[in-house]
């Protein structure tokens, strides 16, 4: 078949495959557009490498001080990541740091882990082994500083 | 004369952006017509094929010297487009979901305008697995060798999922064309 595939052709095969074989047309400004994102990941891999350091201060400060923090009952994130060979969670809440919080592989490729967290607004994403960020599905949307979805988590108060 | 993938792969590797802009320029195409034919959407498709080109930028300043560039790029493009697949299901997952296989699965009667859409329909009651092979081979013209590569299978299963997949859109296609 390939090759002879012409729209015309009775075989309706050969006919889809005529069509699908049309380009696909490239967005004007793609390889600027790519060029772009790759600063801009570039730079919030950074952003990200400074923030772990500013998380060690951080943590110091917080075991000295937070003795009387109140901390609720866990939260528990899940994601279902069949293909994925290992996930983090990565948040308000760890400095954003993917070594810190990893997901267990549960039955039927859910992956969770359970936090106790104090209350407040946590902005929060997934990270797959591919290093993918995924916003979670069942919470509410944003976006962080530079523009990529990541989720919301509000721990109410008692 | 034409300069090599290989040759312009060195390029990147020391840090010459216009060599990635000759690498895209030169595979861009195929790779978009696959993405867009596998996901069935022009704007995902152009983030796929930005998440390809950087990861290949990526790898090369890493040290990846590829054997075959134009199926490595492939097998990002392959990877990307699995994984965006994974992101729509868990959002058009549920009634959404299942209204879409339900509609793709019973195709109405249609003029040839419609046509294209029957097309797109029909490729979306395939597997993904299947799916992607089809394209492959019969759309992009990838060798089984190729598309092994590309995606890891193996080519007894690659060429088993060609055959299903020109069986199974023949008969969708047939009483629409």
């Amino acid at each position: 078949m390939s090759g002879k595939s012409t729209e015309h052709s009775t075989d309706p095969l050969e006919a889809a495959v005529a069509a699908l074989r049309h380009p696909a047309p490239i967005a004007p400004g793609f390889a600027e557009r790519t060029r772009q994102r790759a600063d801009h990941l570039r730079r919030r891999q950074h952003w990200l490498a400074g923030s772990t350091t500013l998380a060690a201060t951080v943590a110091l400060v917080v075991v000295l001080t937070d003795r009387q923090m109140v901390m609720p009952a866990g939260v528990t994130f899940a994601l279902n990541a069949p293909s994925s060979t290992s996930v983090s969670l990565v948040g308000d809440f760890n400095d954003w740091d993917a070594e810190q919080t990893r997901l267990e592989r549960g039955t039927d490729d859910e992956w969770t882990v359970t936090l106790d967290l104090p209350p407040g607004r946590y902005r929060f994403a997934y990270v797959t082994d591919d290093g993918t960020w995924l916003p979670d599905p069942k919470a509410a949307p944003t976006v962080d500083e530079f523009g990529e979805p990541t989720s919301v988590l509000t721990v109410p108060t008692e | 004369m034409t300069v090599t993938d290989g040759a312009l792969i060195e390029q990147i590797a020391s840090g010459d952006s216009s060599a990635l802009g000759e690498l895209m320029e030169r595979h861009a195409p195929g790779l978009m017509r696959y993405a867009t034919n596998f996901l069935r959407s022009a704007d995902d498709a152009d983030e796929v094929l930005q998440d390809t080109f950087i990861r290949a930028e990526r790898a090369i300043r890493k040290g990846v010297r590829p054997d075959h560039p134009s199926a490595w790029l492939f097998r990002i493009t392959v990877n990307r487009c699995r994984s965006r697949r994974r992101q729509f299901w868990r959002y058009v997952g549920g009634e959404a979901g299942e209204a879409l296989i339900s509609r793709a699965s019973n195709p109405p009667d249609v003029g040839a305008a419609e046509w294209r859409d029957e097309i797109n329909r029909a490729l979306m009651v395939l597997s993904a697995p299947t799916r992607e092979a089809f394209l492959l081979k019969h759309v992009e013209g990838l060798s089984y060798e190729e598309m092994a590569e590309a995606t890891g299978a193996g080519i007894p299963a690659l060429k088993m999922r060609v055959s299903r997949a020109c069986e199974r859109l023949r008969s969708l296609l047939a009483d629409i064309r």
